[in-house]
């Protein structure tokens, strides 16, 4: 898995990791049950402090998203999300307003922001695909 | 305090014609990257000249590693390693005669650590020191400090002279070798680039007080540009906003907490907000230091204190 | 390691120094002994006597004396004043160690050096002379490394610590060697205009030679404690300086 973090955008690094590592999971890059490199490795091999690929990944796993063997390594959750539908709804709506809002200030019609989002969905659709296709041709 | 790798409160130093440190409280925990900015003459170098023992503060107290700062000087240095801004060493000695002369003083030294580093970062050992380029004396200063087995490295601008190469590669050591172990890593630059890419923790110093103290992350989720066009913008009392500046009717400002409430309130009072955008590392410093200058309107008081807005 | 370094820094110096200031008191010896006292092997008894009271006051209470107070006002420049001068005072002061340790440890080095210096030359000059004369006369001569010894240590911690208080080599040296040119000029014009007898290290060298030729009977017993005293003080002033020395 290869993360990259840009430490000059105005996004905090530790968020620029989180966000990836969920990318790569809905991407179905990272299935359930793969390692992440060590916080060592992954600071160390991106020059950032320690600290902020542990606070990454200490979110992560308090949303559910990764487990970390204790004295061991982080592995994609078995069941990312183990959530109630209800929790599972409640966590995204902060993401939906933040798109209203937003879409409205740019002065985007309800149905233009609604196209945008369904884009996206499709997109990753495509990048699901791909990667199972890797998937197969390597066994 | 004790759990702080470096505290002080009200340090004051007074030098003849200046007051170069004038009532800092810092506070650096123990396992962070902590980066320590602010212009030249801000204050940098003699904070630290003090932490060090080089220097007495004139007011004020604080501790390094839990022991009381002057007090317990020695304690302090046996724990600690400094890279100075001079970088300079004794120059009829070579590398590793600096290594044979430095590594008696402390009982963590690792000579494994000298292996590793001076070929990780390249060090002619056998040169004479006073013929060394800048970044090669650069390096040797490092590797002095990391191989010391220091719980706190105090850093003035330890990337002079180093090339990409050697600085990325020096990076890396930090975090894998010194950070990860949970020592303290306190770096005062100007390359605020390397700052950003490694601080946990941010300080920004200037004449001598400290503007800012917080975690980058924070900082980052925190403060936003907000550009903001419109004639006959309302009266707005926050303290967490700093006109930054001012052209035609647009306004930009500097916004430390809630930047989407105050870019509401502002459009609810009929201004067209056009921008909240973060800030990296260095718009921040700039923004911050550079206060009294950027603004053309003419109407900035102090950080902390409220800005109004002009009723036309 | 920081002896080693203090060590390094001086070692040459020290090495001409012990070569120069032999070398001249052999000549020296085989000059007075040959010519000025007329010996030659096993020669008149009383020109032996004559020549090694001579030797022991000329060659070494006056001129190793003098020679001794110069090279240890150039070996002084040693230690952590000069440090400031060359920017190595900030590594060498965030060593874990009390500043009375560099100051110490320096001005031993140096002092060191300087008695081994005082020894080898008082050794070499004593055996020159019993060979020349061809016997041990006395073995009295060798106690007047101790007075040489001590007046180097005090022209030593003299430059030693002016150049903690100057942070800079050179200038030590100057009010260094000023002072002790004023010590040197001062006593001796007090004595000679107006009968006044102001301490100086040479004139207690001096004193001190003689009387272990036998010349006169009282040991300068309060000159030993003066000069020791001073000896030690200037180290110590120098701890006192650079302990409250900001960088």
């Amino acid at each position: 898995m290869l993360l990259h973090v840009n430490p000059a955008s105005g996004v905090p690094t530790y968020l620029q990791i989180e966000t990836q590592v969920k990318h790569y999971i809905a991407a179905g890059a990272l299935t359930p049950g793969d390692a992440l490199p060590s916080v060592r490795q992954l600071a160390s091999d991106l020059r950032i402090s320690t600290n902020t690929v542990a606070r990454a990944y200490q979110d992560l796993e308090r949303d559910g998203i990764l487990r970390t063997i204790p004295g061991g390594r982080t592995y994609v959750a078995e069941n990312p999300g183990s959530f109630l539908k209800a929790e599972r709804v409640r966590r995204l709506r902060p993401y939906a307003r933040q798109i209203a809002v937003e879409g409205t200030q740019l002065r985007l019609d309800p149905r233009e922001i609604m196209q945008l989002v369904q884009q996206e969905l499709d997109a990753l659709e495509e990048e699901h695909e791909r990667y199972g296709n890797l998937d197969r041709k390597a066994r | 305090m004790s759990d702080m790798a470096i505290w002080t409160e009200k340090l004051v130093k007074i030098y003849p014609d200046v007051r170069a440190v004038d009532g800092l409280n810092l506070n650096v925990p123990r396992g962070v990257v902590y980066g320590f900015l602010g212009r030249n003459g801000a204050g940098k170098s003699s904070t630290i000249r003090i932490l060090l023992g080089l220097a007495r503060a004139t007011e004020g107290h604080g501790t390094v590693l839990g022991f009381p700062i002057g007090r317990e000087q020695v304690a302090i240095l046996e724990r600690t390693a400094y890279v100075s801004e001079s970088k300079t060493l004794y120059g009829n000695l070579t590398p590793r005669e600096l290594v044979r002369f430095t590594r008696g003083f402390y009982p963590n030294w690792s000579e494994q650590a000298v292996r590793k580093y001076s070929q990780l970062l390249e060090i002619p050992m056998d040169r004479h020191f006073s013929k060394l380029s800048q970044g090669n004396r650069t390096k040797v200063c490092l590797l002095l400090a990391l191989s010391q087995g220091a719980d706190l490295l105090i850093l003035d601008e330890p990337a002079t002279g180093l090339d990409p190469v050697v600085l990325d590669e020096f990076l890396r050591i930090l975090v894998q070798d010194v950070v990860s172990e949970g020592k303290t890593v306190f770096i005062s630059s100007h390359q605020l680039s390397d700052v950003e890419q490694i601080a946990d923790w941010v300080g920004l110093i200037d004449h001598g007080k400290l503007l800012l103290e917080a975690r980058l992350d924070d900082i980052k989720s925190e403060f936003r540009f907000v550009t903001v066009a419109g004639n006959g913008l309302p009266q707005i009392q926050s303290s967490e906003v700093l006109l930054l500046a001012s052209e035609g009717s647009f306004q930009k400002y500097l916004v430390k907490k809630d930047a989407d409430a105050f870019a509401a309130q502002l459009s609810r009072q009929g201004a067209t907000v056009a921008e909240v955008s973060p800030m990296s590392l260095r718009e921040i410093f700039l923004a911050l230091v550079r206060k009294e200058e950027t603004c053309t309107s003419g109407n900035v008081g102090e950080i902390a204190e409220a800005v109004s807005l002009p009723l036309s | 390691m920081y002896v080693w370094k203090c060590w390094r820094d001086s070692r040459s110096r020290f090495v001409t120094s012990v070569i120069a200031l032999a070398a001249l008191c052999v000549f020296l010896t085989y000059m007075e002994v040959r010519f000025g006292a007329g010996v030659t092997r096993g020669g008149p008894p009383q020109a032996v006597t004559h020549a090694w009271s001579s030797v022991t006051r000329v060659v070494l209470g006056g001129v190793a004396s003098l020679f001794t107070l110069f090279l240890g006002l150039l070996m002084g420049v040693s230690g952590p004043g000069q440090e400031f001068k060359e920017r190595t005072a900030e590594f060498l002061l965030v060593r874990p160690r009390p500043r009375r340790y560099w100051v110490w440890t320096g001005w031993s080095v140096g002092v060191l050096e300087l008695s081994a210096m005082v020894l080898l030359t008082t050794a070499t000059t004593f055996g020159t002379l019993a060979y020349l004369t061809g016997h041990v006369q006395t073995w009295r001569p060798l106690a007047t490394a101790v007075p040489v010894a001590l007046g180097g240590a005090v022209a030593y911690g003299l430059t030693y610590f002016m150049t903690v208080v100057a942070r800079n080599d050179r200038q030590g040296l100057s009010y260094g060697f000023g002072i002790l040119f004023i010590d040197l000029m001062l006593p001796a014009a007090a004595s000679y205009y107006r009968n006044v007898n102001l301490p100086s290290v040479l004139g207690f060298m001096l004193n001190a030679c003689k009387w272990v030729t036998g010349a006169t009977p009282a040991l300068p017993v309060g000159s030993l404690v003066l000069w020791t005293f001073i000896a030690l003080a200037l180290p110590f002033g120098a701890q006192l300086v650079l302990e409250r020395a900001e960088v």
